[in-house]
Formats: C-alpha cells, structure tokens, sequence
C-alpha cells in the first residue's frame, strides 16, 4: 500500500483541536485544555498523549459516526504529524483504513470491498483520493471529539464525558 | 478596702465610662447588667489591671480600637483606668495609664507601659504617692495573691474554681493571720543562720578556740547550704504553682469551651478527608486519561464498535475468501516461475490453457499478496478478541470517572459540613493546641516536682547536721561560766520555737474547723439539697452527701459547685472580718478590714432557687457586692435582694467597639 508514505498535515480548526486535546502541543500558538479540578486549582490537561492517538481515534468516530468534515484554513493553525511516528503506528492506520472500507456503504460485492480493504499496491493517485477520504472521516472524528469536550470546565465535567463517550461505544448500546 | 468609683478612657470597648458603686452598709450590692460579650470580663480585668498593673487579655492591646484604627503615625493615645476606694478611713485614688503609638510599619505598639499615679487623703489632706511607693502601698491593702479571691472575671480566674484552687493554705494562711504565727516560727529557728538562738550561739565563749572556730564554720557552710536549698524549693513552689495556676486557666479554658472540643477534632478529621480525597481524585483522574490518551486501548473499543455495528464477520462469510482456501507458504511469484518453466514440481506440463495452468491462475488469488481469505481472516480473528478487550477498557474508564465523581461529591459534602463548622467555632479557643500546652505545663510540673522532692529531701539531712554541731558548741560551752546566761537564753528560745510549732499546728486546725463551721452555715443557708461540706487539710471544699460518702459527681444541674464556692468565698471572708485569732500572735493588720467581692456572677448552671439563695446570703457575709449578671439571672434574684441593691447598671453596646455603663432605677 502506498498509503501513509507522507507526513500528514492538518489545518484551521482540526490543527487547533489536535493541540487542544493532545499533550503534544507544538505549532506557534499554544492551546491549552484547562479545566477546574474541582478543588480550586485550574489545570491543563490533555485527553490524547500524541497526536497520532487523535488522529486514530477521531478517524474510527467518524467512521462510526459516518461524518467527514472537508478541510478547513480559516486559520493560520497547523499539527503536523511526521513520517516516523507514521511508520511507528503503521498497523494501526493500515487497521483504521481497512474499517473505513469495510465500514463504508458502497455498491461494491464483499470480495471487492475485501480486496480494497487489503490491497497492497496504489498508484499514488489513487492512494491520495484513498488518503483524504480518510482524513475526511478523521477531521469529522476530531469535530465530534471537540462537540463532546468543549463544554468541559471541570473534572467532573470530563468525567461524564468520558461516561457519555464509553456509553456511546459500548457494544451492547444498540443505539445506531 | 471599699471601692467608690471607677472611671475607664480608651480602655477596650469602654471610651469614656464611670461607674459609682454602692458603699451603703445597708445596700452593699452593686449590680451591673450586660449580655454575653458586652465587656462585663473587661470591667473585672479593669480593677486588676488599675491595681497591679497585671493585663489579664489575650490580646494585650488596651487602647480602644476605634482610636488605635484613627491613630496617625507618630501620634500617641492612652488607655486610663481610674479606681478610687477607701481603707481603713483613708481615700486612694488610683490612676494606671498605658500609651500607645502607631509604629512607622504600622503597628500599634506600646509607647510607654502601663504606670500608676496615686493620691491618698488622710484627715482631709491630700497626699500624692509616689510612683515608686504605689505598688507597696497596694500590696499592704490587698496582697497581689489574694487578689483572686475577691475579683473574679469568671475567664482567668473563676468563682466555679476556687475551692479547687491548689495554693489556698498560702491565701487561707495570709487572709487569716497564721502567716504572723509562721514569721514568728522562723525568727526562732534553730537552722537559720539569722535566728534569735543563731544570734546567741555566736556570743558563745569556747574552751577550745579552734574547735570552735572550725565548729562555727561547718555551721556556717551547713546554714547557708540549708539556706540555699531552701531558697531554691521556695523558687520552684513558687514555679510549680505558676504551672498550676496556668494549668487551672487552661483547664477552665478548656471546661469552657468543651462544646468546641467535638467540633475542632470533628474539623481536623475533615480537613485530613478532604485531602485524602483530593488525592484520590486526582489519582484516579490521571488514570482514567491514561487509558484514553494512549491510542490502542481506546481504539480498541472502537474498532470492536465498528465491527460489531458493521458486522463484518459476515461480509467475510459472505464473501469467496474462505479461511481453508489460502495458500500459506506459497507466493504469486514462485507460481509465475512454474509456469514460465512450463512444469509443474510434480512433474505434470503447465501449457496455457491446460488444467494445470488454469488451476494455478486460480490459486494464485489465495496467496500472498493477494491472500485475501488470510487477510480478512486475521482481520476477523483479531477484532473478535477486541470485544472482550474492549468491555474491559470501557468499565475501567467508567470506573475511574465513578470514582472521580464519587470523591467530588464526597468533598462537596464534607466541605460544606467543614463550613457549617468553621462558621460554629469562628472565633473561639482552639481546643488541641490548648491541650498541648496543658501537656507541656504538665510535663514542666513533673520535672519541677521531681527536683523539689530532690532539694527537700536534703533538708533532714542538713538540719541534723546543722543540730549536731549545735549541740556540739553547746556542750563545749558549757565548761565556761560566762556562757552560762547565753545558754539558758538559747534554751528559751528553743523552747519558744517548738511552742511556736505546737501553735501553728493548733492554728491551722483551728482554722480548718472554723472555716468548715463558718462555710457549711453559709452553705446550708444557699443549698436546699442534702449535702455537707467538708474542708480538707489543705483548705480545699468539697460537699458530700449526708450519708458520709463523697459524691464525686456534683450535680451541675442545680449548681452545686457554684454554692460550694460562694459558701468557701463567703466563709472565708467572714472568718478573716471576725479577727479570728484574737491573741498576742495574730496581730496582721488588715484581720476585720471589710473587702469588696467583685465577680462575674456565673450563674448559668444554677437553678433558679440556689441563685436567690446565694444572693439572699452573700451580703450577711460581704461588705461590699459588685456583681456583673446577665438580665435573666438578675431577675431570678431580684426579689430576693432588693432591698440591698444600692446602685444598678447596665452596658450598653453602642457598637463592637464601643460600650457605655448606663444608671438604671432601682
């Protein structure tokens, strides 16, 4: 697969998410989370350890949630994820894409669907038309992610968000 | 000792007050009515501090706060207490005064400490006493350690404590005259290096000069080392008994404020929950995000999601790639080399078109790298597992932000519980740490007690060698006539110092036996229950039941330990205006002298009945009353005082800052 040979790049308001929620911060302009604990102390927290965490599970919510987002550049704001930490998660974007074309709806028969999935050679166009099909999923992920956390202004606030977030992806909530 | 007047400026919460209080024989009683903090403690402490200059408050700031607040730097203010009062037909005037200043770091601080200035008129002439002169005239009147049996601010030194108190033989012995008895013992005493028979010994002519010489300075190294150690048991009595009475003011501070005792422990167990769940909310919150925040265990739970909600173990079922038709092992590649050699490993043709070629084109679809059945396979096997991982991951996030949640709530309520507490106990005493330094004044005790006990077992030691050599001088003596006159002389003052032991002895027991005469008259006229009092050997009260078994709860209900304690105060001071001990030996000054009873009446634990009894009583036996009452407890007494209420005040609180004492009518 010739996919994920490039560093990937997000702009605008996906950027801003990214750095918002992950501990890795980066870029010019720090955004924090910071939250009350409860206690009276405010703290700055992230939900994501790296950006590639978020932009794993951002892409599997929007594959989930079937919501794609285009790319945004209202702002200047960028996250950048570089090459070596690509190879580094490689089975795991391989495993996000195979969903992503499993998960989709599409006329194409299963055998199809499966060879897409598990295809080992792209031309570069067609893994770059593959490759922002996914990043679509995956800047949908990142608004859901931001819809669900914004609101936080506390420790408990995460709390029930986590709650809401487990609840949503349990497997037996039958809700979709 | 009658007390006319008092005027206080600046003085605390009083600006400017003056209180007239009654001298009438016939209306002895003085009463001043104020509610709980409206500075009834201040105007007992007022007395103390005019006369000994002794600052009995916590904070010991006197100028009034709102001109210490208003004081510029550099300007100076005084605190004023004024108390005027006749003894034995002679007028004081005593005026004490404290300045103050406001230090360029803003502080109120003292600018010159608390001095008096006096005038006595005696015979219509006024004389001024000088400054150095005021404390020795004022101890001749009232001894500073007996002040406290006649003010009581009910804080510092209180009326429920003093049958109690542990130095009352020194207070009984000085207010009744055996201290004259005591000197009298001392100036006789064989031990003392300043005694009458010591004086006498030296007039002694010896036979034997150097013996005598020798003897005389073993005596004198004994005398002095008994001197020495003498000086230092009365250092630390004197010691032991500060400790005790810091003991009983703590200890009353702690009786007093018992109700905060369950409050400040209930506080600090709080305080220490809140941390700990604090700590445990943080704890858990930093591990809920740890499960999230590293990607795999939260993409489990979502690739779990997908191919549950997607059901893509049956895409695969329904697709050609069965598990049992991949090739493992076998590439595309190795094919193409069969095919391009023509023949097969088997041996078998390979021709375009033939079975053999068809076959392995075929085949060639279900190995690497198109094993798609083996992909989708793994694909299928491995997200199954994920299921079971990811209920997992889910319930501990769950149980994480359970456990977060449930330590928020618990903080939420045990902080408003701490501030319900907080609001309870703002201001009042803090209970431990007076518990601490009770510990550490018991600790200071047990030291001093254990080197007393060291310095006065000395003591028989000494005094036998101090009468070996005595009688070591005497016998050599003796061979001379001329010693014969200081001799005899020496053996009547002997004589006169055992004579003088016999009678203290027979004094104190006295005493003792008048005092419990003299305090259970008094008690049985205050106590309508079925009690006695019994005065022990160290002149302590305590009342026991009829039936001789000593009742060691005394019932608070009716006030019993504060009728015991009126009756002791009120007895002792009718023994002392007795004269008591009217012969050659008892011939203080001050025995039948009147003396004022100023207390802040503490009646709350008294029942309605014991409190018109005790104010009936007090005035047969007190010259002068001031009492300083709550309104409620004043009503209970009224109808039973009336007639001998001379004078009647109240205080009234302007604001926090600033009271006045107000006449009201009779």
């Amino acid at each position: 697969m010739a996919m994920f040979k490039k560093q990937i790049r997000f702009t605008g308001k996906h950027a801003e998410i990214m750095q918002k929620y992950c501990k890795d911060k980066g870029g010019d302009q720090e955004i924090k989370f910071t939250v009350s604990n409860n206690s009276g102390l405010n703290k700055d927290i992230y939900i994501f350890e790296n950006r590639i965490d978020i932009y794993l599970i951002g892409g599997m919510i929007g594959v989930l949630e079937k919501r794609k987002a285009e790319i945004d550049r209202s702002t200047s704001t960028y996250a950048t994820i570089m090459v070596e930490i690509i190879d580094k998660y490689r089975n795991h974007l391989n495993r996000l894409y195979q969903h992503m074309i499993l998960a989709e709806d599409s006329e194409l028969d299963p055998d199809t669907r499966i060879k897409k999935a598990f295809k080992v050679q792209m031309s570069d166009e067609e893994s770059e038309i593959e490759q922002k099909n996914l990043e679509d999923y995956v800047r949908g992920g990142l608004e859901i992610i931001d819809e669900i956390f914004c609101e936080c202004k506390t420790y408990e606030d995460i709390c029930n968000c986590m709650f809401e977030l487990t609840e949503r992806y349990q497997l037996s909530n039958n809700d979709d | 000792m009658l007390i006319r007047k008092m005027i206080l400026n600046n003085f605390r919460n009083f600006k400017n007050t003056e209180i007239n209080f009654s001298c009438d024989p016939k209306k002895k009683i003085t009463i001043i009515l104020g509610q709980n903090t409206y500075g009834k403690t201040t105007l007992v402490k007022a007395f103390i501090w005019c006369l000994y200059k002794i600052n009995l408050f916590e904070d010991k700031i006197l100028l009034n706060s709102d001109i210490s607040d208003y004081l510029l730097v550099g300007k100076e203010e005084t605190a004023k207490v004024m108390v005027e009062f006749e003894h034995k037909g002679v007028s004081y005037r005593i005026t004490t005064k404290e300045t103050y200043s406001r230090s360029s770091s803003d502080n109120i601080v003292v600018a010159k400490k608390a001095y008096s200035t006096g005038l006595k008129v005696v015979e219509q002439n006024t004389i001024p006493i000088s400054e150095n002169h005021i404390d020795e005239e004022i101890e001749s009147i009232l001894k500073p350690e007996l002040k406290e049996y006649f003010f009581f601010d009910g804080e510092t030194n209180s009326i429920e404590q003093v049958s109690a108190k542990k130095n009352l033989t020194v207070a009984v012995t000085n207010i009744l005259g055996i201290s004259t008895i005591e000197a009298f013992k001392e100036y006789y005493d064989p031990h003392r290096s300043d005694s009458v028979p010591s004086a006498l010994r030296k007039d002694l002519i010896s036979s034997d000069e150097l013996n005598a010489i020798d003897l005389n300075n073993q005596l004198e190294k004994y005398t002095q080392q008994r001197q020495t150690y003498l000086d230092e048991i009365e250092t630390i009595e004197r010691e032991i008994n500060e400790l005790d009475n810091q003991l009983e003011e703590k200890n009353n501070l702690l009786d007093a404020n018992k109700d905060v005792e369950k409050d400040q422990n209930d506080k600090k167990r709080l305080e220490k929950e809140i941390e700990t769940a604090k700590f445990d909310k943080d704890k858990a919150f930093d591990r809920m995000i740890q499960i999230v925040n590293g990607s795999s265990a939260f993409l489990k739970i979502l690739f779990a999601k997908s191919f549950v909600k997607y059901n893509l173990k049956e895409l695969m079922e329904k697709s050609s790639f069965k598990s049992n038709s991949s090739y493992k092992g076998i590439n595309e590649e190795a094919v193409n080399e069969l095919i391009k050699a023509g023949r097969c490993i088997c041996g078998a043709e390979i021709k375009n078109g033939n079975d053999a070629y068809r076959h392995l084109m075929e085949a060639k679809q279900h190995m690497e790298p198109h094993d798609y059945s083996k992909y989708i396979s793994d694909f299928v096997s491995a997200e199954a597992s994920n299921i079971y991982n990811a209920e997992t991951i889910c319930e501990n996030i769950r149980s994480e932000a359970g456990i977060v949640n449930n330590k928020i709530e618990a903080i939420d309520e045990y902080e408003t519980r701490l501030k319900t507490i907080r609001e309870r106990i703002e201001g009042r005493l803090d209970v431990g740490s007076i518990q601490s330094e009770i510990n550490n004044i018991m600790y200071q005790k047990g030291h001093q007690q254990s080197v007393l006990e060291n310095s006065k077992s000395k003591i028989p030691d000494i005094e036998k060698k101090i009468d070996d050599i005595n009688e070591k001088i005497t016998k050599s003596s003796e061979a001379n006539e001329e010693n014969a006159f200081i001799l005899k002389c020496i053996e009547y003052s002997n004589s006169i110092y055992q004579l003088a032991i016999t009678q203290l002895e027979q004094s104190k027991m006295e005493i003792r036996e008048k005092l419990q005469d003299e305090v259970s008259t008094i008690f049985k006229a205050m106590y309508h229950g079925n009690r006695e009092i019994i005065i022990d050997e160290n002149f302590r009260a305590s009342a026991i039941v009829t039936d001789g078994n000593q009742d060691k709860n005394l019932d608070k209900s009716t006030g019993l330990g504060t009728v015991v304690n009126y009756s002791f105060v009120a007895g002792l001071m009718n023994l002392a205006k007795q004269s008591l001990l009217k012969n050659e030996l008892t011939n203080d000054d001050n025995i039948g002298e009147s003396y004022p009873l100023v207390m802040d009446a503490p009646f709350s634990n008294t029942d309605d009945e014991h409190i018109k009894n005790i104010c009936k009583t007090l005035p047969i036996f007190c010259d002068q009353i001031i009492m300083f009452v709550m309104r409620k407890d004043y009503n209970y007494a009224i109808e039973s005082i009336r007639e001998q209420v001379g004078k009647l005040y109240r205080i009234q609180k302007e604001s926090e800052t600033d009271a006045i004492v107000c006449e009201e009518d009779l």
